[in-house]
């Protein structure tokens, strides 16, 4: 009986507990990621360390031992810092909870460590996936909060609910998975990544139409803003590597800073394409649903999926959608009549199965109420 | 008699199908080969906004006729006109630039949002033509 025990007994019982697999089901045990997010120095991992110095050292980080002398003066600044970050966000930030239950989920696909930034590929399932500690955790939800502040900021606020939505369904947390059809947690493709920072064509520099997202971010007195700022202060003038190609991945799924430039060109496309695109074509029609979050939130996940922007707009034409039509009904439309946000509506029902086992779930839990602090 | 005759000519143009995605491929085609035998960028523009008219007014008889909600026959019409998109707004500029025609072509490949490496569809085709055919 002893033996049975020891032989079905999770992978990790004898290491760091895996919050990605609590149940052990996964079988993960590959500790490269955290290994490659204690290695990082870039200036996020710092902001992180800061904000919890004390475990961070405890952990080893190499940011928290390197700055452990200059921590005394810096630590009440810092500590400052996330406080002033939190009473000037103009967004409410994604509990850990729902993190955690994301990342329950089996995503599959291919994922890249990336320790002294050189990506190595590993299977994203069985004992090869990664195992996530407590402290990777806490990171991906600092990571989150700090960039949908940051991103908040000198526009629209950033609707969190249907970023935690769109990040569950499409990676479930998994920052470090990248194939052709999309890399890191926002994953992204070349296309965006080019609207944004630029490309050079014939020796000529050409400006994307979401270069407002670098030039904003640029500007932003944010402080959570602050480490990203420092992360892509080139990025205006030499646009970084693109995500199209597997060499240049770890520019994107990094833990430290490729996790941040993936999340500010994640969330700065998603607005982009809502305030660009998604509102004037929706204001053209309907100025009182164009002003409406829900419908423009719904509206703007169609555009970021498969076919995009031109998706989004013959759906618009599609339903009708005009000052007559009730908001509720438009986005019950929208998910009724897109694969995609039905699919992304589905996947949020798994994370509350795991976010709260047993209980039935609220029309607020599936808008993402219940996941935000 | 003519109540008869009129009453029979408006029931044959309600009966009647509206452009498909299929007939609007033909008349791209069509106004294609017109564009292709002018030399200059204000030759070749009116084939293509006769082509964008041609496209509103067919999606406004879609609406007339499907007021609540429209079909997937019309959507694939509405998803080839927004795709096309980028090329009718070149069409409007008077001085484009070599910045202007990438930057549109751009718009045509982002606004897809396809996987890596995955090859243009066939309504990303038609748009990148247009807008080559528009910048040579």
């Amino acid at each position: 009986m002893a033996f049975v025990l020891a032989a079905t007994a999770p992978a990790w019982a004898d290491g760091p507990q895996c919050v990605n697999d609590k149940s052990g089901k996964k079988g993960a045990s590959n500790l490269d990621i955290n290994r490659s997010l204690i290695q990082a120095t870039d200036p996020l991992t710092q902001a992180f360390a800061y904000s919890n110095f004390e475990a961070s050292q405890k952990a080893g980080y190499v940011v928290a031992c390197e700055l452990q002398d200059r921590f005394k003066t810096l630590q009440k600044a810092s500590k400052d810092i996330v406080k002033v970050a939190k009473t000037q966000s103009p967004v409410k930030a994604i509990r850990r909870e729902c993190i955690e239950a994301s990342l329950q989920r089996e995503v599959g696909n291919q994922g890249y460590s990336c320790l002294k930034d050189k990506p190595v590929k590993f299977e994203n399932a069985g004992k090869s996936a990664p195992c996530l500690n407590s402290s990777t955790v806490d990171f991906i939800q600092y990571s989150l909060n700090q960039a949908l502040s940051c991103m908040s900021s000198g526009r629209a606020p950033i609707d969190p609910r249907f970023i935690l939505k769109k990040i569950n369904n499409e990676t479930a947390f998994n920052f470090y998975v990248a194939y052709n059809g999309g890399v890191g947690m926002g994953q992204l493709t070349s296309n965006p990544v080019k609207e944004i920072a630029g490309w050079k064509e014939d020796g000529q520099f050409i400006e994307g139409n979401g270069r407002h997202v670098l030039e904003t971010l640029m500007k932003s007195t944010n402080p959570a803003c602050k480490p990203f700022k420092e992360i892509m202060k080139d990025d205006l003038v030499n646009p970084p590597p693109r995500p199209g190609s597997a060499r240049n991945y770890c520019t994107w799924v990094s833990p430290g800073k490729g996790v941040a430039r993936n999340l500010i060109y994640s969330l700065g496309y998603y607005a982009h394409i809502r305030d660009q695109i998604v509102k004037p074509a929706l204001a053209a029609r309907s100025g009182k649903l164009a002003a409406n979050q829900d419908v423009l939130n719904y509206l703007t996940l169609v555009a970021y999926g498969p076919q995009g922007p031109a998706e989004a707009k013959s759906l618009i034409r599609r339903l009708r959608l005009s000052n007559n039509t009730p908001p509720g009904e438009a986005v019950s439309k929208i998910i009724q009549n897109n694969a995609y946000v039905r699919q992304t509506e589905a996947k949020m029902n798994e994370l509350l199965d795991e976010y709260k086992p047993g209980a039935p779930h609220t029309p607020a839990d599936k808008k993402g109420d219940s996941c935000l602090m | 008699m003519s109540y008869v005759i009129l009453t029979l000519l408006l029931i044959q143009a309600q009966a009647a199908p509206l452009k498909s995605v299929e007939d609007f491929f033909k008349e791209s085609q069509t106004a294609f080969e017109k564009a292709s035998k002018e030399t200059t960028f204000a030759k070749k523009v009116p084939a293509l906004q006769e082509l964008e008219k041609s496209f509103e007014f067919t999606l406004n008889q879609y609406e007339k006729a499907h007021p609540t909600e429209g079909n997937d026959q019309e959507q694939n019409v509405a998803r080839l006109f927004y795709t096309m998109e980028p090329a009718f707004e070149l069409a409007k500029m008077k001085d484009k630039s070599k910045k202007d025609c990438a930057r549109k072509k751009q718009d045509v490949l982002t606004g897809d949002n396809q996987n890596e490496d995955s090859p243009a569809n066939r309504k990303v085709k038609e748009a990148l033509r247009w807008i080559e055919l528009l910048c040579k």
